[in-house]
C-alpha cells in the first residue's frame, strides 16, 4: 500500500488538530509531537507493506498456487495476513 | 488508500502508544477519548478520499461519454480529474 510523504504529513496534521481542537490532548512540544505522529504513520505503513509482501511471496510459493484475485486467493491472503501479523505480535 | 476499521484502530493505537512512550502527549479526557479522537480523524479523512474517488469515477464516465472514449488513456484522465478535485477540496492525496 503506497502512501506519499505529503499524505502522511496531511493525516498527521489532521490527528494533531483534532486532538487539540476537541480539547482531548495537549502537546508539550508541538513540533516533536507532530514529527512523532508522522513517524508512527510511516512506521505503520512500512509494516503493512512488509506484511503484504511476505504474504504475497508465501502465496506465490504455495504448492497449490492460486490465481491472484480469485476467491481462494483472497481467503488464503486474509489467513496468511493474520498469521503474519500475529508473528510480528501485532 | 483504503483501511479496514481494525487497521484504523491499529494505526490509532500505534500513534498514541508512540506519543505516550516519548512523553509527547498530555491526555485531558482519558486514553479512550484520545484514541477515539485519533480514529475519528483518520476515518474522516479516508471518507473524504473515498468520496473524491467516487466523484472522480463519475466524472470520468461523463467525460468518456461526451468525447466517445476512443483512444483515451483512462488512467491518465482519472488521475487528472482526481488531482483537480483534490485541489478544489483541499485534500492531499
Amino acid at each position: 500500500m503506497h502512501i506519499s510523504e505529503d499524505r502522511i504529513s496531511h493525516i498527521a496534521h489532521r490527528i494533531h488538530d483534532k486532538l487539540w481542537r476537541d480539547d482531548l490532548a495537549d502537546f508539550p512540544d508541538e513540533r516533536r509531537a507532530l514529527e512523532a505522529i508522522k513517524g508512527s504513520i510511516e512506521g505503520f505503513f512500512s509494516i503493512m507493506e512488509q506484511v503484504d509482501q511476505a504474504v504475497r511471496a508465501k502465496l506465490a510459493s504455495y504448492s497449490q498456487a492460486k490465481v491472484p484475485g480469485s476467491r481462494e486467493w483472497e481467503i488464503l491472503y486474509q489467513k496468511f495476513y493474520a498469521e503474519e501479523l500475529a508473528k510480528r505480535k501485532w | 488508500m483504503r483501511l479496514k476499521e481494525e487497521q484504523i484502530a491499529r494505526l490509532a493505537e500505534k500513534v498514541l502508544g508512540d506519543l505516550e512512550r516519548a512523553q509527547l502527549v498530555e491526555q485531558k479526557q482519558g486514553r479512550g477519548a484520545v484514541l477515539a479522537g485519533i480514529k475519528a480523524a483518520i476515518a474522516e479523512d479516508l471518507k473524504l478520499e473515498e468520496a473524491l474517488e467516487r466523484d472522480a469515477e463519475a466524472l470520468l464516465e461523463q467525460t468518456l461519454k461526451a468525447v466517445g472514449g476512443q483512444g483515451i488513456d483512462r488512467h491518465k484522465i482519472l488521475r487528472m480529474i482526481k488531482e483537480k478535485l483534490a485541489k478544489e477540496r483541499k485534500i492531499v492525496l
